[in-house]
């Protein structure tokens, strides 16, 4: 991959430069006209009429306009063309089921005329200078792919809020330290920006491993490219809202994680820092989990001794401090101690569905390919 | 996605290793004349939590000493270690050194990983 791939440093990617793109103004013309920006929006959606609406409008409201907004009606079966039509941006119908997010995003790359692309989900919303804060990373000629933080934007049940802690933990620390030593681990998939020349030098989305997302940021590394993550630029995913679609969500990014590990471990060898994150990450998905989840209780219960089971929870100040700085940064401390027990309960799982991917992925030789959509 | 465990594991130690470090590194670039695209406010940011889950760990460490029974604390494991609160002190310190070992363990054998590849490739490329 690293000698073959094209590389980015030619610098041939359009910079953002401030100035005016011709196309139509996408943002309702009520107060000041926004500055239309040479970014196109591809938003992958099937049946997602309930959600398409207010992802639309949000990007019809940021502080800047985006020349152009694509989404891509993978033969729904609902209202989803209707609702973006609707809102006047373009749809785009594959002849048949593209059969994954990926596929849907490569279906509409080849219409794409800006030097920018951003990659949204369907179910997610923006604030409102979340483009106008992400584009400045594309300044520097080497970035090929920018991101911003993910909050979850409903926090009710007991899984949403897990998901809370995880994000607000991992956004507010683990991510940034990685943006600070030059590899953020993942663009991710619901909120991306890419240069459009940089991303089809790839080809585009790949549909060969579950997590696109990791796939496609671990390429541009292994090409040479810069990823940058921007706190600052915020979106705001619906995380699954019961076990049954976090179940689903979770055995798709273990399986991705497996997959792209197996795929990338020789390109990743040459990106400092991401070989090590990788590396830890992938150590604590399978030992930690596995002591996690059975070395613990065996222990407790041969030993006869309740407290060790207290390993479950003897982190919770490396969980707490994060999250609550976060926390304290958006005004939602209550919400975040509220939610933080949820957090252990979903890591269990997570641990769960880890363990269960690599046995199935690196032993059993058994690739779950399905791309089933969680939310 | 948040791959491996948060907060657990060998992985926790390592992002508390990173931000400490990144003050000094970004002295050091600084020294050798190269920018940091990430502001030095936001380093110290992260090093200063890192610092307080430090803190918070010593604090839960302590906590817990104070209020698990003695007589819970597996005293066989050290023999000869005598009172209780040698174990209190031994098991923390030994599942932090067993942890760092793990995670440099780790580390090493990817570089070495890196260095064969290297090595490897080489050789491709002169025969």
């Amino acid at each position: 991959m690293t000698s073959t791939s094209p590389g980015f440093h030619s610098g041939t990617h359009r910079r953002y430069d401030g100035r005016r793109s011709p196309g139509t103004p996408l943002v309702p013309q009520a107060h000041r006209k926004p500055r239309i920006v040479p970014v196109t929006v591809i938003i992958p959606a099937y049946n997602e009429g309930a959600t398409l609406g207010d992802t639309l409008i949000s990007l019809l409201t940021q502080t800047v306009a985006p020349a152009e907004i694509i989404v891509v009606d993978d033969c729904s079966t609902d209202d989803t063309a209707d609702v973006a039509a609707r809102l006047g941006v373009r749809v785009l119908r594959p002849p048949a089921n593209t059969g994954s997010k990926a596929g849907a995003q490569s279906f509409a790359l080849g219409h794409v005329k800006t030097a920018f692309v951003m990659a949204m989900d369907a179910d997610t919303t923006l604030a409102p200078q979340a483009i106008e804060r992400l584009l400045p990373a594309f300044d520097d000629p080497e970035v090929v792919a920018a991101c911003g933080s993910v909050i979850p934007r409903r926090v009710r049940s007991v899984w949403e809020r897990g998901r809370y802690v995880e994000y607000l933990f991992a956004f507010t620390f683990y991510k940034r330290v990685q943006e600070a030593w030059g590899a953020p681990l993942i663009a991710s998939g619901c909120f991306s920006m890419y240069s459009t020349d940089a991303l089809r030098a790839v080809g585009g989305w790949s549909t060969r491993t579950l997590a696109e997302d990791m796939d496609l940021t671990w390429t541009f590394y292994e090409c040479g490219g810069k990823v940058r993550f921007i706190p600052e630029a915020v979106s705001y995913p619906i995380e699954p809202p019961d076990l049954h679609f976090l179940n689903k969500q979770l055995k798709r990014w273990s399986h991705g994680f497996v997959q792209n590990v197996r795929l990338h471990r020789r390109g990743l060898l040459e990106v400092p820092f991401l070989r090590q994150a990788v590396a830890v990450s992938f150590w604590d998905a399978i030992v930690a989990a596995a002591a996690y989840l059975f070395l613990l209780p065996i222990l407790a219960l041969a030993l006869g001794n309740p407290w060790l089971l207290l390993g479950y929870v003897i982190d919770i100040p490396a969980v707490a401090v994060p999250v609550l700085v976060g926390a304290a940064e958006r005004g939602e401390m209550r919400r975040a101690l509220l939610s933080l027990p949820a957090f252990f309960l979903i890591r269990t799982i997570n641990a769960a569905h880890f363990l269960r991917a690599a046995w199935l992925e690196l032993v059993m030789k058994r690739s779950f390919v399905t791309y089933e959509k969680g939310h | 996605m948040t791959a491996g465990l948060p907060g657990a594991g060998i992985g926790g130690l390592f992002y508390l290793a990173s931000s400490i470090l990144l003050p000094v590194r970004s002295l050091w670039r600084r020294l050798r004349g190269r920018p940091d695209a990430v502001p030095l406010r936001q380093q110290f940011h992260s090093a200063l939590i890192a610092l307080g889950i430090i803190g918070g760990l010593w604090v839960a460490g302590w906590v817990l000493a104070f209020i698990v029974p003695d007589d819970m604390v597996p005293q066989n494991a050290f023999s000869g270690t005598g009172a209780s609160g040698t174990a209190h002190t031994v098991i923390p310190f030994v599942t932090f050194l067993v942890a760092v070992g793990t995670l440099v363990l780790v580390l090493v054998m990817v570089e070495l990983a890196r260095v064969i590849q290297a090595v490897t490739n080489t050789g491709d490329r002169i025969s």
